[in-house]
This record gives C-alpha cells, sequence and structure tokens, in this order.
C-alpha cells in the first residue's frame, strides 16, 4: 500500500466518508459504508445522491485503464479462465439453468473489474477477485455432475488449472519498492565472479528440466482416477527433487576451487546404498 | 582425471536417476506397486549420491 500509487484516492474518499466529507472532497457513494451511513444524521439526505461528476470520473478512469497493458492482462485472463472451466461446465446438457445464470452473471464482473480497480481499487478488487471466484464456485457446485472427475478431460483440466494460474498472477501487487535505487560510483572496482560456470553445466540444467517435464506429462497417461492422483503426487514430487538437484550439480561442477575431488565417505555411503538396494530389489524382482 | 571421472559418473547418475523416476511412474501406472516402488527408491538414491558427489566436504563446508 505504502508504494503503490493506485491506492490513495480510495483510501482519501474512505477518509473523507467517514468525516462526512468536507466542501472540497469528492464523495463517492460507492465507497461510503452501510455502517458509517447508519449513524449519520443525514440519512436519507442528499448524501445519498450520486454526484454525476464522480462516477464520470471513475468511468472515465477505467476506460483510460483499457489502454493499459497490464489491465488488458487480467481481462484476458480471467476471459481465458472462465472459457476454459467455467462456461463448459455450467453450459453442458445437465446442468441446471441456475448454474447457466451465475456463470454468465461472473463474466462481467471479471471482465469489469480490472478497468474499475484502477479508479476503486478496493471495490475493483472485491468484484474481480472475491465476488467473481464466489460466483464461478457457485456456478461449479451447480454444475457438478458435469465436472465429476470420469468426465474431465486431462488436457482441459492441465491448461485450465494453467489458467487459473495466470489468472491469480495477473492479480499480483507489487511489493512496495524501498529507498531508491543508488547511483553506482564511477571509481569503484568492478566486481568479478568468483567462478564461471563450465559449459557442461547448462547442459545439466536443460536436462533437469526437460526430465522434470517428461515426467510430468508420463503422469497426465495414467486414466485410472486413482492412480492417476497418486502418480501425480509422485511425478511433481521427482521433478522439483530432479531440478533441484541438476541445479546443486551444474552450480557444483564450478567449485574446482576447493580441490580435486575424491570419494568421501558422505558420497560413498549412498553410492553403497543404491548399489545394495539395486542388486537386491532386482534379484526380489527375477524371482518374482 | 579423477575429478572428470567424477564428474561423468554424477553425470551418469542424475541421469540414472531420471529414467528410474520415469519408469517408475510408467510402472505405477501399469498396476505394478512394488517395481514402482523399488525404482522410484533406486532414483531418490542415485539422485542423492549424484549430488553427494560434487559436494566439497574436505574444508569443513
Amino acid at each position: 500500500m505504502r508504494g503503490d500509487p493506485t491506492a490513495r484516492p480510495a483510501d482519501t474518499s474512505r477518509r473523507a466518508d467517514v468525516s462526512g466529507g468536507s466542501a472540497g472532497e469528492r464523495v463517492h457513494p460507492v465507497a461510503v459504508s452501510p455502517g458509517t451511513q447508519e449513524g449519520s444524521p443525514f440519512v436519507g439526505s442528499e448524501e445519498h445522491t450520486v454526484p454525476p461528476e464522480a462516477v464520470g470520473n471513475v468511468l472515465k478512469r477505467a476506460g483510460a485503464g483499457l489502454r493499459e497493458v497490464r489491465t488488458v492482462q487480467t481481462m484476458l485472463a480471467a476471459m481465458i479462465a472462465w472459457s476454459i472451466t467455467v462456461a463448459p461446465a455450467a453450459f453442458a446438457r445437465s446442468s441446471p439453468l441456475e448454474a447457466r445464470m451465475v456463470a454468465v452473471l461472473a463474466l462481467p464482473c471479471g471482465l469489469a473489474a480490472p478497468p474499475l480497480a484502477l479508479a476503486r481499487r478496493s471495490l475493483g478488487r472485491h468484484l474481480g477477485i472475491s465476488v467473481f471466484l464466489a460466483l464461478v464456485t457457485l456456478s461449479w457446485l451447480l454444475a457438478s455432475t458435469a465436472i465429476q472427475p470420469q468426465r474431465l478431460d486431462p488436457i482441459r483440466a492441465g491448461i485450465g488449472a494453467v489458467a487459473w494460474g495466470v489468472f491469480a498472477l495477473s492479480w499480483r501487487d507489487r511489493w512496495p519498492s524501498g529507498a531508491p535505487p543508488q547511483p553506482p560510483e564511477g571509481d569503484a572496482p568492478m566486481l568479478q565472479a568468483r567462478s564461471r560456470l563450465p559449459p557442461v553445466a547448462r547442459a545439466i540444467v536443460t536436462i533437469g528440466a526437460v526430465a522434470a517435464l517428461a515426467l510430468l506429462f508420463l503422469a497426465w497417461r495414467i486414466r485410472e482416477a486413482d492412480r492417476g492422483l497418486m502418480a501425480q503426487i509422485v511425478a511433481i514430487a521427482c521433478a522439483i527433487a530432479l531440478s533441484s538437484a541438476a541445479a546443486d550439480m551444474s552450480t557444483g561442477l564450478g567449485r574446482r576451487a576447493h580441490g580435486p575431488r575424491r570419494f568421501t565417505p558422505h558420497a560413498v555411503r549412498p553410492l553403497l546404498l543404491l548399489l545394495a538396494f539395486a542388486v537386491a530389489g532386482a534379484v526380489i524382482i527375477a524371482l518374482q | 582425471m579423477v575429478s572428470r571421472a567424477i564428474d561423468v559418473f554424477a553425470i551418469l547418475l542424475l541421469l540414472a536417476a531420471a529414467a528410474a523416476f520415469g519408469f517408475g511412474i510408467y510402472a505405477l501406472g501399469n498396476r505394478q506397486d512394488f517395481k514402482a516402488l523399488y525404482l522410484l527408491l533406486v532414483g531418490a538414491l542415485a539422485l542423492r549420491a549424484s549430488t553427494e558427489l560434487l559436494r566439497p566436504r574436505g574444508s569443513g563446508s
């Protein structure tokens, strides 16, 4: 909030609402909470009237927000997530009319919220995240017969999961930037890297990443629901272990300054365990 | 020379671990639970050995 310039107008107007609003401050009715109005002596008076210029300003800022790339990205993310995961379930033949209505209602909330968040940040975020997700969840609950695991297409489910991840990222907030970066000193010497990674390090990281992706892809092949879920968990764990180990190895290859390598006891122990386990397991599998 | 051989051995262990994981998940899908568990454990041990080989320990780090 500290470093976010878009939050200031909303906070200012909220303070103006609580204090009743001075002559120089524009009060927008959207920011007036009902609890504040109940104790006010102006209930039912001109405080409830909507100043047309305030609505015009909000609409003007929301319209100007449509030219910003990030706003369009958020709208597109909501649209794609809705069209991949909500619309097919709500408009399935087995879904009731209520599910369709709720799904149709969710779409304008998701599309209107990003530009609205530029003018009324809190309202826009509540509309784009809270209300949109609540309506989407309600639509899924009403159309639950259409999203049973047996009827789900794995590829569409995967794309939908990615779409919701993009939607979550599109509503991200920047961390408040602290002190402004200091200009570099002209007389300071250039910092040199302690060591350079060998060319094979890039190949190792690539192998680890490709193998991790292949494991995730392999788990999607399993059709049986229970085994598929178990395989997904195992594949994700193995992919994380592989990619992190590959990164660890690639940086370890650059540490030649620590002296020549040798088989230390820490390295020999898992090797011996691996050898014993591999031989014993192979013998048991062969005997079966 | 020995250092280079250990580097190559560690890379081979990483490849073996990736292959063991892949075959383990494939076996899990084919209802071969024992084989899957065995391959996944072999992969985990190979991965651990490959990272331990390249980790410097002699200087107290």
